[in-house]
């Protein structure tokens, strides 16, 4: 945390100092301290349940459904405390004392709002039955407002104090998939109070399995997703193994393709399949001899004919992933070109498939950047020139667009299996050094000077 | 021929109309509380079975609809007014609904099990049934409704209502596949254990949330079973995604040249089934097929295939060289280190000369040895049965020293099972469905 600026670290501090005058300005208001001593002890179980990476956005804080059953239950300034003992007691995840601090006291202050809302609203729901319906839905919702809205501005403004992103860019990204499920959820924390008090804690206890249940299952499923990754990239290194000029090119025609598609601004699902099917656009050349391959010089006709059939071969070994249809197109049609001299069909301009275009200039960037057999690795530069020459003849301009100002913002890495989710701005400028194998010491790779067109990989 | 009877659309009408008929029988003269109340449960149960997953290992589940079925089977009052659904009325409204359900799936084309539902209509009963049961006996004073002691009770009814659920459930699938009981008791325990807490939880707060909140209980106790229900959606198209990827994956030997068309699949079948008839569990099985799926990825790193593929002709310090280099690529995914383990030693025999079986050698390796050159041995003549007698013939003078007896025997009783029911091996699904 010695990263942080100074305007960050006095932001930290005054948000601290508010949560510790809350909590103690609460503190000798608590009502029902046993109560409040049992949730907390249920807030602090349930942040200790391993946290999930939550790009999924119904993985729920469970602690908000704790925190907000603390105010009705014990009122305003039990939420104070029961929101934040998870925050602060939550050790397992070696978060630094900073940062726990921090979110004790945001949550803390969040919790102070919510039961003084709910407080305003008259709204004591002691011993709920039916005839308390109607009437308790508005104070639900209010009460989930204001816990929700006073987290929010307060993380935001330690998000816009330490990431390099817009205050609003994040507000828009955080806002809608956060804010909706958690009305829904504000019920469940009534129901839990309901059941605490009626029933006693074991039934509200119950309330949290299904909860947990989801947490977990996500948390498989993201490690499930994490284990398919790494898989597919381990296979496709060893296909790799055949022709050693072509090792992390996959990977890097997958990294390529994600840029662009960000740049286009496509669905996330949408990127992701692209993602696979870079990673897996060459895998039918495992159908065409290494020899030919590696061929330096003029490749016979049957020869050549062994390459061109590689893209129908991938298409074969991967027809039945169900998850890659869309993706299977860009593998079949990655060798097109846009004035239709390309192969398997010849297609032209625009009947050429979203995602084949997108790959064709991922693959023919990586390509001319990579050192190869006959020739060595051309410069970024260059490789750049040479896409905006062929746009249009070969390239689909608004990819060749796409992947040029994404290179010039982002820069060109070895883009690993692990992609970030957001475009880091973290990246080397645009000239940094290149991918290729080209460890022999050659400071700047020559630029070869005879490109009538760019040859892509093959 | 029954399965196609058993599916067809008029059966679910007629279960559905004799459900109805029970359900009009019932409810009339039960006053107009009991009539509402069971559209409403009925409405929810049909929703959640028009909405049910597939989870892995082929498992059809109805997490919402079962739910509903459960809270109604426990309900006590809805409110304020005292609402109790005999155990007769709960099984009409849930054959009822769970039937209309899958007629309107059988008509989209899509086919329901009737096992499954047959054995979620019973189980819900008698944990119905035990619930009434204990009511009577138990003292819960003038205000039974809200009384606390409601909860064990509904406790011990989910526990016969789950318990009930897990030994058809098992039987079921020793039954058709083959695994035995108590292998199939553990799979099912373990693939349903998470989502039936999740599910018997929200079945007993919908019974006792009705009492404190009314009718506004059930959208709010649906809410989270729904997130619950599509994170295990992700899960499980992830999981048959990985599967599926793995088996197109394997064809890059084959494509290559290194081995002949289909091997990968073929051994995988065989060594599924094997590994099933020896009573491996579920886990183990899923490595097992990816461990067969893979086995020969270690052929990658020759420079030249080997001839016809086969590494049975291949020195042993060779082929265990190439079953190394299988298990390096496998290990490098930093995942399945389980199955590059078995990779690694499906070259190993199983006993060395004058030494003891070697304990550490995976049962998984011992069946991946034995499928694979038996279908290296009957890749000459697959059709002929002289072949196939004399490839199990080989296996067997190789037992006790190249294979496991027990592995050889398991697999000469799935070879002629096959056999016998005119499907060749190939056509044996390693699992009924992606898992």
């Amino acid at each position: 945390m010695t990263a942080l600026s100074r305007a960050a670290r006095t932001y930290v501090c005054a948000v601290v100092a508010a949560g510790l005058v809350v909590g103690g300005f609460a503190l000798p208001r608590v009502h029902g301290a046993w109560t409040l001593l049992g949730l907390c002890a249920v807030a602090v179980a349930c942040s200790s349940l391993s946290d999930v990476d939550s790009d999924v956005s119904l993985a729920v804080s469970l602690g908000f459904v704790v925190a907000i059953a603390a105010v009705f239950v014990t009122g305003a300034s039990g939420g104070v405390f029961a929101a934040a003992a998870g925050a602060l007691l939550y050790t397992s995840g070696g978060q630094p004392l900073v940062k726990r601090a921090f979110n004790a006291a945001q949550y803390a202050i969040s919790g102070g709002a919510a039961g003084l809302v709910y407080v305003w609203l008259d709204g004591p729901v002691k011993h709920l039955d039916q005839s308390d319906f109607p009437r308790v839905i508005p104070v639900v919702v209010a009460v989930v407002v204001a816990y929700s809205l006073v987290n929010h501005l307060l993380v935001l403004g330690i998000v816009c104090l330490t990431q390099p992103w817009s205050g609003r860019a994040m507000w828009k990204k955080a806002i809608p998939w956060t804010s909706s499920p958690y009305f829904a959820y504000g019920f469940l924390s009534l129901l839990m109070a309901a059941l605490w008090e009626n029933f006693g804690p074991a039934t509200a206890i119950l309330l949290l399995i299904p909860l947990v249940v989801t947490r977990t299952t996500f948390a498989n499923f993201i490690d499930q997703r994490r284990a398919y990754d790494a898989t597919v990239a381990a296979l496709i290194q060893a296909v790799e193994t055949k022709d050693h000029y072509t090792r992390g090119h996959s990977e890097r025609v997958a990294g390529g393709s994600v840029l662009i598609a960000r740049q286009l601004g496509l669905r996330d699902d949408k990127v992701q399949a692209l993602r696979y099917a870079g990673m897996l656009h060459d895998v039918g050349k495992m159908g065409v001899p290494t020899r030919v391959l590696q061929k330096q010089g003029r490749l016979t006709v049957p020869e050549a004919d062994a390459v061109r059939s590689h893209p129908a071969r991938g298409l074969e070994m991967l027809g039945d992933i169900e998850f890659l249809q869309e993706a299977l197109s860009g593998i079949y049609h990655h060798h097109e070109r846009m004035d239709g001299k390309g192969y398997p069909l010849g297609l032209k301009g625009m009947a050429i498939p979203e995602f084949a275009r997108v790959i064709m200039v991922a693959d023919a960037f990586d390509s001319m950047t990579s050192n190869r057999s006959y020739r060595p690795a051309m410069s970024i530069e260059s490789a750049m020139d040479e896409l905006v020459a062929c746009a249009g003849v070969q390239f689909d301009p608004a990819m060749v667009e796409a992947m040029t100002n994404a290179l010039r913002t982002y820069g060109w890495q070895v883009q690993g299996a692990d992609q970030p989710r957001l475009p880091l701005p973290a990246a080397p400028p645009a000239s940094a050094d290149l991918t290729s194998p080209s460890s022999d010491g050659v400071p700047a790779p020559r630029k070869v000077s005879a490109y009538s067109s760019v040859e892509t990989e093959s | 021929m029954i399965a196609r009877v058993r599916e067809h659309p008029v059966v679910w009408a007629g279960f559905g109309l004799a459900a109805a008929g029970l359900v009009i029988m019932l409810v009339r003269g039960a006053g107009p509380d009991q009539l509402a109340v069971g559209c409403a449960f009925g409405a929810l149960i049909f929703v959640g079975e028009l909405a049910r997953i597939t989870l892995p290992g082929d498992r059809e589940v109805s997490p919402i609809s079962l739910a509903a079925a459960i809270g109604y089977g426990l309900l006590f009052a809805m409110g304020t007014t005292d609402v109790s659904p005999p155990v007769l009325l709960v099984v009409a409204v849930q054959g009822l609904a769970v039937s209309a359900a899958a007629l309107l799936h059988r008509l989209a084309g899509r086919s329901s099990n009737i096992d499954v539902l047959g054995r979620q209509l019973l189980a819900v009963a008698a944990g119905a049934a035990a619930f009434h049961w204990l009511i009577a006996r138990a003292n819960l004073g003038p205000h039974p409704a809200k009384s606390g002691a409601l909860v064990p009770l509904m406790v011990a009814a989910v526990a016969v209502t789950g318990a009930l659920d897990l030994m058809i459930a098992s039987a079921d699938r020793a039954i058709h596949s083959g695994t035995p009981l108590r292998a199939a008791v553990r799979d099912e325990a373990q693939a349903i254990a998470s989502l039936g807490s999740a599910v018997a939880a929200t079945g007993m707060l919908i019974a006792l949330a009705s009492n404190l909140m009314g009718w506004y209980a059930l959208p709010v106790l649906i809410l989270p079973l729904l997130t619950t229900q599509f994170s295990f959606r992700r899960y499980a198209q992830i999981r048959s995604t990985y599967r599926q990827t793995i088996r197109a994956l394997s064809k890059i030997t084959e494509v290559g040249g290194y081995v002949q068309d289909g091997h990968s699949i073929r051994v995988s079948g065989l060594a599924v089934a094997t590994g099933r008839e020896v009573g491996l569990t579920e886990t183990e099985l899923l490595d097992l097929e990816y461990a067969a799926l893979m086995h020969d990825i270690g052929q990658l790193s020759l420079a030249e295939p080997i001839p016809r593929g086969s590494t049975l002709t291949v020195p042993p310090a060779e082929r265990k060289r190439i079953a190394a280099m299988g298990a390096e690529i496998i290990r490098s995914s930093g995942t399945l280190g389980t199955v590059a383990v078995i990779v690694e030693r499906q070259s190993d025999p199983y006993r060395r000369n004058r030494r003891p079986a070697d304990d550490t050698l995976p049962v998984a390796s011992r069946i991946i040895k034995a499928a694979s050159a038996y279908d290296d041995l009957v890749s000459v003549a697959p059709e002929d049965a002289r072949c196939r007698a004399d490839a199990l013939e080989r296996l067997r003078l190789g037992m006790a020293y190249e294979y496991d007896p027990r592995v050889v025997e398991a697999l000469a009783r799935v070879v002629s099972r096959t056999v016998s029911s005119g499907l060749p091996v190939t056509a044996l699904p390693p699992l009924r469905r992606p898992i």
